[in-house]
Formats: structure tokens, C-alpha cells, sequence
């Protein structure tokens, strides 16, 4: 079962990448083939691409300028949750233990790191000098029971997403607005 | 001296006979249209067919059809035109409105299907060869969801959207074709009154126990400092 902490540092994760420019994909990460496990636990993918959030965006437009504006340079969405067995936890815990080693080498930046006895959450951000977000990362290992892998690509301004947090009062993206903006 | 005008009654007929031989072929026609009409409306379309026959193919296991039926344009608007004399919610009617063609079917395997994954990966073959991308994919024990759109989307206003759904042995393969805009602004119109409500959780405000955070700053802010 997800705690709330960290259903609230993936959603914020999630939204951090709505506030969009139209860019280049610098900001995905491959994070590689994943297969069910064997078990019968859960597994989700979801790979969002840019021509069904131009469509979103284009649909939002007339109702929801901002809301457009905020999604409309979205390049990709990708959510992997596996559930983890005896037979698939040790592979999948050095497959992110190595992608949290290679985003650090390709300079992304670290700047969640999140642990209790049997969790452990990261964010990573991919930057554009010091203008723009141009990807996220989330890895998240749950009690050896879960693990959730997320990317979004795209070009995000950081003061549109206390914007967007603020018009639909979404706390995830009012806290990760005010922890952008103060630091 | 007058003379008699030369008769027209051949001509009369030759004009009746064609008009008669236009009608038939109308009423004929017409038939015709209503028998492909009703087969089509008892069967599955084209990409329903070809999920359903590549997840029976990947299974290895028979199907046994419990329903199938499509509806187009056509029998969608008569539809909505009877539903204008019921009750519904504005939404409901919204989102009915959307809707420009489905097709639909029900399965019954003879077994259930064992090898998921390898499922999954031919599906994904099949359907890429046809212009279709995977975007959802979710296997939770016995059960399996997987929900393809086309690769190249043509018109915000013509979205369309296959869907599998296997269950232990019961198999739903479903197409739909439909505008996305009600959806969209049911959607916007839901989130903008949940931000004006939020509902609060005593979980939700209660601190974390145990847990340590480091939030590092920006890396802008690092490069200015």
C-alpha cells in the first residue's frame, strides 16, 4: 500500500512536468524493457506521447488557456510500476540503484532523496541552463513490494507550476511551487 | 387543314417504365443497405476482429462469442435523437453525444489465458504493424488491460481508442470512436470544482513518521550561490 508521502512526491512529480514549451527530448531517460512478474503481481505501463498531449492540449485551449499552455510543449509521459517477487526484486532494485547512478553521471540533478526503514524515493531533474526543466525522473522502491518509475519530458518553467497547483488547489503542486521558488 | 400532334403514349411508357425500374432499384438497394447495415450491427469491425483474433491465436485457446455488435454514425444519432425524450444528466448526454461509433465484443475462452507477457508483446506486434501504438498496458493477477491509439492522430475531434480486457476466461475486445472535447471539458469542469472544494483527509495533514527528506536547492540557485 502507498503511503501518502509518497503518492504525494509522485503526484508531484507528475505535475512538475504539465508547465510546457515545445523542446527537444533531452530530458527522456530509456528506462529499458520491463517484464510482469511471473507471480501475477501487479504491472502498469503507461506511455503518453506527444501526439495524444497535443491533442489534450488543444482541447483544453478554449476552456483552460493556462492549462493548455501548461501542457502543450509535453513531449512524453512514461509510468512503469512493477510488482516485485523473489524472483524479479534483486534484478529490479540494481536496475534502478544503476539508473540512479546514470542519471547522476549524465549531470542530472538529484534533488529528492526520500527514506524510511523499507522505502526509498528519488527525483532527479534534467535542467536547461537556468531557465527550464527539460525532464523528471521518479524511481520509487516500496517495502521490496513495488517498484514505480517515472519520466516526463518536456520544457518546464518552474513558476507555472505553483500557477497550475493554485487554479485547480492541488496541495502536491502548490508544495513543490513554493520549494522551487524559495530555493 | 390541322394535323393530329404524333402520339406520345410510347414515350409515356418508356418514362413510366424507367421510373418504375429507378424505383425498384432504390427499393433494392435500400434492402441491400439494411441487411449490410444489420450484419455489420451484429458483428465485430475490422480492428475488434483482429485484437480478438490475435489474443486467441497468443492463448492458444478457443473463443467461444458471447456478443458482438457494432454501431456507426447512423444508428448512434437515431439513438441520441429517442434519448432527447429521456431524462439524463447533462453529462451523461454530453458524453453520448461524443461517441461517433463503437464495436464491441464478448468472449469466453476455454481456458484462461497463461502466458500474459508474451500476449501482450504480440498484440503490441500486431497492432503496430497497423498503425497503433500501446499506451496503457496493466496486468494484475489473472487480469489483463491493454488500450491502443493510433500512432499518427489526425483530428483532435476524432479520437479512436481499442481496448482488450481479459479476465480469467471471459475476453471484452472494444473499439470506439469518438470526440474527445466533451470528455475534455467534463474532465476540466470536475477538476475546477474539486480545487474550489478540496477535501480534506486527518491522513492526509498527519506528518510522516521515521522518514528522512533532503531537498536540495534548485541547481540554478546552486549556480548563482
Amino acid at each position: 500500500m502507498k503511503t501518502n508521502l509518497t503518492r504525494s512526491l509522485a503526484l508531484a512529480a507528475l505535475s512538475l512536468a504539465l508547465p510546457l514549451q515545445a523542446a527537444d527530448s533531452t530530458g527522456y531517460v530509456d528506462f529499458g524493457k520491463f517484464s510482469p512478474p511471473r507471480s501475477g503481481g501487479q504491472f502498469v505501463e503507461v506511455n503518453i506521447r506527444d501526439n495524444l498531449i497535443g491533442m489534450v492540449a488543444r482541447l483544453a485551449a478554449t476552456q483552460e488557456p493556462e492549462v493548455a499552455e501548461l501542457i502543450g510543449g509535453l513531449k512524453r509521459i512514461r509510468v512503469n510500476v512493477i510488482g516485485l517477487d523473489d524472483e524479479n526484486r534483486g534484478e529490479i532494485g540494481d536496475r534502478v540503484s544503476q539508473l540512479g547512478a546514470e542519471l547522476d553521471k549524465q549531470g542530472w540533478e538529484r534533488i529528492v532523496t526520500a527514506r524510511t526503514g523499507t522505502e526509498e524515493v528519488n527525483v532527479f531533474l534534467k535542467t536547461r541552463e537556468q531557465e527550464a526543466v527539460e525532464g523528471i525522473v521518479v524511481t520509487i522502491l516500496q517495502g521490496g513490494k513495488e517498484a514505480v518509475l517515472i519520466n516526463v519530458v518536456g520544457d518546464i518553467r518552474p513558476e507555472q507550476i505553483a500557477t497550475l497547483g493554485e487554479r485547480f488547489n492541488l496541495e502536491p503542486l502548490k508544495q513543490a511551487g513554493r520549494a522551487i521558488g524559495k530555493s | 387543314m390541322q394535323t393530329r400532334p404524333p402520339s406520345n403514349r410510347p414515350n409515356q411508357r418508356a418514362s413510366l417504365a424507367a421510373w418504375l425500374a429507378s424505383l425498384l432499384g432504390a427499393a433494392v438497394l435500400a434492402a441491400l443497405a439494411a441487411v449490410a447495415g444489420v450484419w455489420t450491427m451484429l458483428h465485430a469491425s475490422r480492428e475488434v476482429a483482429t485484437l480478438r483474433d490475435c489474443v486467441l491465436t497468443s492463448t492458444v485457446a478457443d473463443g467461444r462469442k458471447e456478443i458482438e455488435f457494432s454501431v456507426g454514425p447512423l444508428v448512434l444519432g437515431l439513438a441520441r435523437a429517442g434519448l432527447n425524450w429521456v431524462e439524463l444528466e447533462p453529462e451523461v448526454r454530453s458524453l453520448l453525444g461524443a461517441v461517433r461509433g463503437t464495436s464491441v465484443g464478448v468472449y469466453r475462452l476455454d481456458q484462461a489465458a497463461l502466458d500474459r507477457p508474451s500476449l501482450i508483446e504480440r498484440v503490441d506486434d500486431v497492432m503496430s504493424r497497423r498503425g497503433w501504438e500501446r499506451m496503457l498496458g496493466v496486468l494484475d493477477g489473472n487480469n489483463c488491460v491493454l488500450a491502443y491509439v493510433p500512432t499518427n492522430l489526425r483530428s483532435p475531434h476524432d479520437l479512436r481508442l481499442s481496448l482488450v480486457v481479459l479476465d480469467g476466461r471471459q475476453l471484452v475486445v472494444a473499439s470506439v470512436r469518438a470526440d474527445p472535447e466533451p470528455v475534455m471539458e467534463l474532465l476540466l469542469r470536475e477538476a475546477r470544482q474539486a480545487g474550489r472544494s478540496p477535501r480534506r483527509s486527518p491522513r492526509a495533514s498527519a506528518p510522516a513518521q521515521g522518514l528522512t527528506i533532503k531537498l536540495l536547492p534548485a541547481p540554478w540557485v546552486r549556480a548563482k550561490s
